[in-house]
């Protein structure tokens, strides 16, 4: 038996067959493709260039300077137009196979650059040949995570968001990955897929004895090898024990209210079609939060119209509810191509921001979500990011009005009524609360970044990532101002941010008066479960508690005494 | 349509930077542009494009934009070749 000790990325445990992962030699496929599998090699194309520019996007982080331009410059080739019209044409024409067009096509730019008389341009020679190769290691990739047998575990080097969510079609049972940390993309998208998933595991991983049956132990962030009967039978039983326990708080046709029966809608926060499925089986009461970032990964300035018609179509057909959808929010943490080198970019070019700028980018999303409001009315909402000035409000309410009249042109049915709310992230519209609250038509406080712009931490710096504090009575006193803004001028008010999904968090929510939480997908049964346990009166006491805190751990104190009273 | 011929100036010629910045630039425009050299004619808006052409430090190219921003996407361009793209030379 051997133990390898990781981090526990997303909950839970599992027992099953492990299934390894390696990175593969680009063995190339010679035959043609039939007729029937053009389109099938064209979108495995396309995913591998997402992939791949999440890839680039994730080492972008890291580096500054000419290294983080010569990834950019990586970046762009990668989504260069003509390149990808020229494969695309090729697999369709050629009838040759997604990675063998990009061999061809890329070689023929390599062999152009090598007749070139410079040397400097044949230097150039090497990053096209990188590209290439990763870029076939990527097509190839995507058929390997499809070969996974159902209820494994798997273990590799990393994964991609988008191989977890092609395992989590497989039904696999659990992830270990080496790397990742606990907010890498894959790990998040393991979370609300409720895949139990350990990270950071196994640097002195023996692969020898990765044979057979092994457990992961999400509670300890261990994964055990080789493990004897006996363990195995402990495992088992702790795990239905676990599933049980998820089942009797599943009595979740109970609806979500206080014990003294006041209701507080929980909704769930996604980004993948995927994870709606998990939502609906959990009843949340609606979308509070779809991010649509990652309809952008696929191309640097958007995705086709028509495809962001489809997954907007499937979001509102396959729920129930109201559907908040947050424009584009790219920029910050989530590096984006064509934004410029900044040197703060949390304080920089992002959000609504960039949307107002980016008149194409923001009228193509907008089309695309007016197009659904007109076929699903009164369900979608329009929700902004970043905004820090009121005119903002207005000018994408005018772009909102130009949209709806242009579609209404064009014979499209249109509802007139779609709110456009704002997100409450910085400090400022949270002072303000109460004049926003007279242009926007609801709020959505997104706690993780009015957090770091009220304490001024940076949440990725390890140095000072231990004063990222969502619970910090600053907090709450901004959040009580935005509450009572709501309700004078008689708007909507809602939190989606991680703080609605913690326990101390969401009871001081409700007593806030909170009557709408959003939250990722794996805590709602926790949450609602806590929340059927107390009387609205005394989430109130603990909410008065934490706004006359001191410091958090009178919060903590505070929270204890409530709700523990021993 | 409007054409200009122009010389670039950076030492390194358009080389992978130059060349991505050339491309972010006139993307961000709606007007088509392109660039002929030695007779080929490249999409100035493909960064593989650009940098196939592996123009030097005075080679002289003949820029092309067509669209309704046509006038300040040319001076921008230019004014980009001008400022050897902005990069100090190495």
């Amino acid at each position: 038996m051997n133990k390898y000790e990781g981090l526990t990325a997303s909950e839970g445990s599992a027992v099953g067959p492990i299934h390894i992962i390696q990175s593969h030699s680009p063995e190339l496929e010679q035959a043609k493709i039939s007729q029937e599998q053009v389109q099938q090699e064209i979108s495995r194309y396309t995913r591998a260039v997402q992939d791949y520019e999440l890839e680039l996007l994730a080492l972008l982080k890291k580096l500054k300077g000419t290294a983080s331009e010569i990834i950019q410059s990586q970046a762009l080739i990668l989504q260069d137009e003509q390149i990808k019209a020229e494969i695309i044409s090729r697999i369709r024409q050629e009838q040759e196979s997604a990675a063998r067009s990009v061999q061809s096509i890329y070689g023929k730019y390599i062999e152009r650059l090598r007749d070139s008389a410079s040397n400097m341009f044949k230097q150039r020679i090497i990053d096209l040949i990188t590209i290439r190769d990763r870029l076939v290691e990527w097509v190839l990739g995507e058929s390997i995570t499809k070969q996974v047998p159902t209820g494994s575990i798997v273990v590799a080097k990393e994964l991609s968001p988008t191989d977890v969510v092609t395992l989590a079609e497989s039904k696999v049972k659990g992830l270990v990955l080496e790397k990742g940390g606990l907010t890498a993309h894959a790990a998040i998208v393991a979370q609300s897929l409720g895949i139990p998933c350990l990270v950071q595991v196994g640097r002195f991983m023996d692969y020898n004895t990765l044979e057979g049956v092994g457990i992961l132990d999400g509670a300890e962030g261990v994964l055990i090898t080789q493990p004897d009967d006996a363990t195995i039978q402990h495992y088992e039983q702790i795990i239905e024990v676990a599933r049980t326990e998820r089942q009797r708080i599943k009595p979740s046709k109970a609806p979500s209210q206080t014990k003294d029966g006041t209701r507080v809608s929980i909704q769930a926060n996604i980004e993948f079609i995927q994870e709606l499925d998990h939502a609906t089986k959990l009843r949340a009461e609606g979308i509070g939060l779809v991010r649509t970032e990652a309809l952008l990964y696929g191309g640097i300035t958007h995705k086709s119209e028509k495809e962001q018609d489809l997954y907007y179509g499937r979001l509102l057909e396959d729920s129930t509810g109201p559907v908040v959808i947050r424009l584009f929010d790219v920029g910050g943490d989530k590096l984006h191509v064509l934004t410029p080198d900044e040197s703060n970019p949390f304080l920089g070019w992002r959000g609504i921001r960039m949307l107002l700028d980016e008149h194409d980018m923001l009228h193509s999303q907008l089309r695309s979500i007016l197009k659904c409001a007109g076929k699903f009315p009164s369900r979608i909402r329009i929700l902004a990011p970043m905004v820090t000035n009121i005119e903002e409000v207005k000018r994408l309410k005018i772009e909102v009005a130009k949209v709806q009249e242009e579609l209404a042109n064009a014979g499209h049915p249109i509802d007139r009524e779609v709110p456009v709310g704002i997100m409450v992230e910085v400090p400022a519209v949270a002072i303000m609360a109460d004049s926003f609250a007279k242009e926007a038509d609801f709020f959505s406080i997104g706690t993780n970044d009015l957090t770091q712009y009220t304490l001024a931490v940076d949440r990725t710096n390890d140095q000072v990532g231990g004063l990222f504090q969502h619970d910090h009575p600053a907090i709450w006193l901004l959040i009580r101002e935005v509450v009572s803004a709501a309700k004078s001028n008689g708007i909507e008010v809602s939190v989606c941010g991680e703080l609605a999904s913690d326990l101390l968090g969401a009871s001081a929510l409700i007593g806030l008066g909170f009557r709408e939480l959003s939250m990722k997908p794996s805590s709602i049964l926790k949450v609602k479960g806590w929340i059927r346990e107390f009387d609205l009166e005394t989430f109130e006491a603990f909410a008065k508690d934490t706004c006359g805190a001191n410091d958090r751990k009178e919060v903590y104190e505070a929270f204890r005494k409530r709700f523990y009273p021993s | 349509m409007i054409r200009k011929k122009v010389t670039i100036k950076n030492s390194s010629g358009l080389h992978a930077r130059p060349s991505a910045a050339l491309v972010k630039l006139a993307s961000s425009f709606s007007s088509d542009f392109y660039i002929h050299m030695y007779g080929y004619r490249v999409n100035g808006k493909s960064i593989l494009g650009v940098m196939t052409l592996a123009a030097e430090c005075g080679a002289e190219m003949e820029l092309e934009v067509d669209g309704s921003d046509e006038k300040e996407c040319l001076a921008a361009i230019e004014q980009l070749i001008e400022d050897k793209f902005g990069m100090k030379d190495e």
